[in-house]
């Protein structure tokens, strides 16, 4: 008997979750009204899909791609699965990370076009400097987000849970920046 | 069509100071009434190309107000009114931002404004056009909605400004011109102080590199060209990047040229890369946008609540330069691989903090990566430093040289 009742109580939370993931995902649907690539009309909660990641490539030129599959759940969380496998670095042997190890995520929030990419502060303390390093991180992750998630216009970088003016000394990250896709043909200008 | 009538002759009239070394140029703009306008006659004080704000104050009888934080200031007269924000060249009028040639700042204890204010501050408030007349050498003001300032638009106020700005009253610099109208170059040393910079694999830092090569060729373009040369730190301590840019703006510095080692997240990375500037769409539809919001909101409107507002139209005052840098950087770049046989990584666009609001040709110049074992043992050498810092003054000759004559010799003695 107890045993039937644990299953019964065990059914009706998968159930209550089920029904709260609905609602929410119709929430979300309406809250968003922008045609989503990520999770389209009528598909399952998780879903996997392959997104491109912008590494560098080994001649350090320009950005280079490797495809990896992700496991989707609206866009926060798709970034927040993408910047962690950037963060993972590459696996294909030709390629050349772009971030310091040991970086996290401590958290994604979107709205209104904007990506908010909050990532621990040792992305900093740990960064090489230069101009051309600090390049390829600031784009290995603005490009990775904005070129596969259609509804994220521009991405905007925090450190520490904070606006920076820079990760380094070089370039600007006080503001969202829009994705450059053009630095895969190594044009830099 | 109603005639302009002249008010006000402001008849100018410099008093070099003695000895041009050490001493500031001091000037006066003496006001004189040519017609019976009423208004009494006054002076402006002009220290170093820069007119005090006290002394506006006081020959326009303008009434001020300064806010809580002590950083903002509203001039207000019969015209209207204008806000000025420490350390920013922005003058918010009329709903509509001007951008100045300077901050209005404080220099040598004295707040001031460079002289562009008065075409394009000054109007609103005192509610006459200013203009400059070339042919009398004298800035006229006229009645409200008469002539100028209504009729001539922002690019022509921006031109009798510059005009201003360098003949008028700049005799001091123009005494000092040796080098084909080049007259100050800005040397920025980049990081400093709890800013390292990039770290090579023996513990080369970046931030004394540049250091040392910003000095060298200090003393090159001193002793070359006759230029002179402001260094945005002498010495390991640490500057903002806005206020690298700020000192070349002070300065009226001709170039900007930032100087940094670069590091790779590969050993092998090596080569030289020069930076300037780069500006997305977007940037650009933005600073549209915000001035027209801006002007929707009119001069009541609170620039302190529009920091975007602010650093969007900041950020654009290199635009106007954007060609310049663009060639700078190509010299610098071709001279630096040439002479120093090094692999050329090309000349790059970025938004870089440091050359944002830089009102002059600015570029960022990467000497070599730090990152690499070699490059970082060749960087140390003196004789290296010495070549690299003898490649750049060439790379300042040659951009010198091939500017457009007319361009070149506009505005110059």
């Amino acid at each position: 008997m107890k045993k039937v009742l644990k299953m019964l109580g065990a059914g009706a939370v998968v159930v209550a979750l089920v029904i709260a993931s609905i609602v929410i995902y119709r929430l979300m649907s309406g809250y968003e009204p922008v045609p989503s690539t990520v999770r389209g009309p009528g598909t399952a909660l998780d879903e996997p899909r392959v997104i491109d990641l912008y590494f560098a490539d080994a001649d350090g030129r320009r950005l280079a791609l490797e495809a990896r599959e992700v496991m989707v759940q609206g866009v926060e969380e798709s970034v927040l699965q993408s910047v962690s496998e950037l963060l993972a670095g590459p696996r294909k042997k030709n390629l050349s990370a772009t971030l310091p190890e040991g970086v996290g995520v401590r958290s994604v929030y979107f709205r209104d076009g904007i990506a908010y990419v909050d990532l621990t502060s040792n992305l900093s303390s740990n960064h090489p400097g230069g101009s051309w390093a600090e390049l390829l991180t600031v784009y290995s992750i603005i490009n990775t987000i904005t070129e596969n998630f259609a509804e994220v216009a521009r991405v905007q970088i925090l450190i520490g849970g904070r606006e920076r003016e820079t990760l380094a000394g070089h370039i600007d990250i006080s503001r969202p920046l829009p994705g450059r896709v053009q630095l895969l043909a190594g044009d830099w200008r | 069509m109603r005639h302009f009538f002249v008010v006000t002759l402001l008849v100018v009239s410099v008093f070099l100071s003695g000895s041009s070394m050490n001493a500031w140029a001091v000037t006066t703009i003496n006001l004189e009434n040519i017609s019976g306008s009423g208004k009494r006659a006054g002076s402006l004080k002009v220290i170093d190309g820069r007119i005090d704000i006290g002394s506006i104050v006081s020959a326009f009888s303008l009434r001020t107000s300064v806010d809580i934080m002590g950083d903002r200031l509203d001039l207000v007269g019969d015209g209207g009114s204008c806000r000025l924000l420490l350390g920013s060249p922005l003058v918010l009028s009329r709903g509509l931002f001007a951008v100045l040639t300077e901050p209005f700042d404080t220099v040598n204890g004295n707040m001031s404004v460079p002289l562009d204010f008065l075409t394009k501050g000054l109007p609103s408030v005192i509610g006459k056009s200013v203009v400059f007349d070339q042919q009398k050498q004298s800035l006229l003001m006229g009645p409200e909605g008469s002539g100028s300032f209504k009729g001539v638009s922002p690019d022509k106020l921006d031109r009798y400004a510059s005009f201003i700005q360098r003949d008028q009253f700049e005799p001091y610099t123009r005494e000092e011109s040796s080098y084909g109208g080049l007259r100050v170059v800005v040397l920025d040393p980049g990081h400093g102080g709890r800013s390292d910079g990039a770290r090579g694999g023996t513990g080369t830092l970046e931030k004394n590199l540049v250091l040392s090569v910003s000095q060298k060729l200090k003393n090159m373009l001193e002793e070359d060209l006759g230029v002179k040369v402001v260094l945005t730190r002498t010495a390991d301590y640490y500057v903002g990047l806005k206020e690298r840019t700020a000192i070349a703006n002070n300065n009226r510095a001709d170039l900007f040229l930032s100087i940094h080692a670069n590091a790779a997240f590969r050993k092998e990375v090596r080569g030289y890369e020069t930076y300037y500037l780069s500006f997305s769409a977007s940037d650009l539809e933005a600073s549209q946008l915000a001035q027209i919001e801006n002007r929707a909101l009119g001069v009541e409107g609170d620039a302190r609540e529009t920091p975007l507002l602010e650093a969007i139209l900041w950020d654009m005052a290199q635009l106007e330069f954007i060609n310049e840098s663009g060639k700078l950087s190509a010299h610098i770049q071709e001279a630096l691989v040439e002479s120093l046989k090094g692999r050329d990584r090309g000349v790059r666009q970025a938004p870089l903090a440091v050359l944002m609001g830089a009102r002059m040709p600015a570029t960022l110049v990467e000497i070599g990566f730090i990152s690499n074992p070699a490059q970082e043992i060749t960087l140390n050498r003196d004789s290296h430093q010495n070549s690299i810092a003898r490649a750049l003054v060439d790379a300042i000759v040659d951009y010198n040289r091939n500017l457009i004559p007319g361009e070149a010799m506009e505005n110059r003695p």
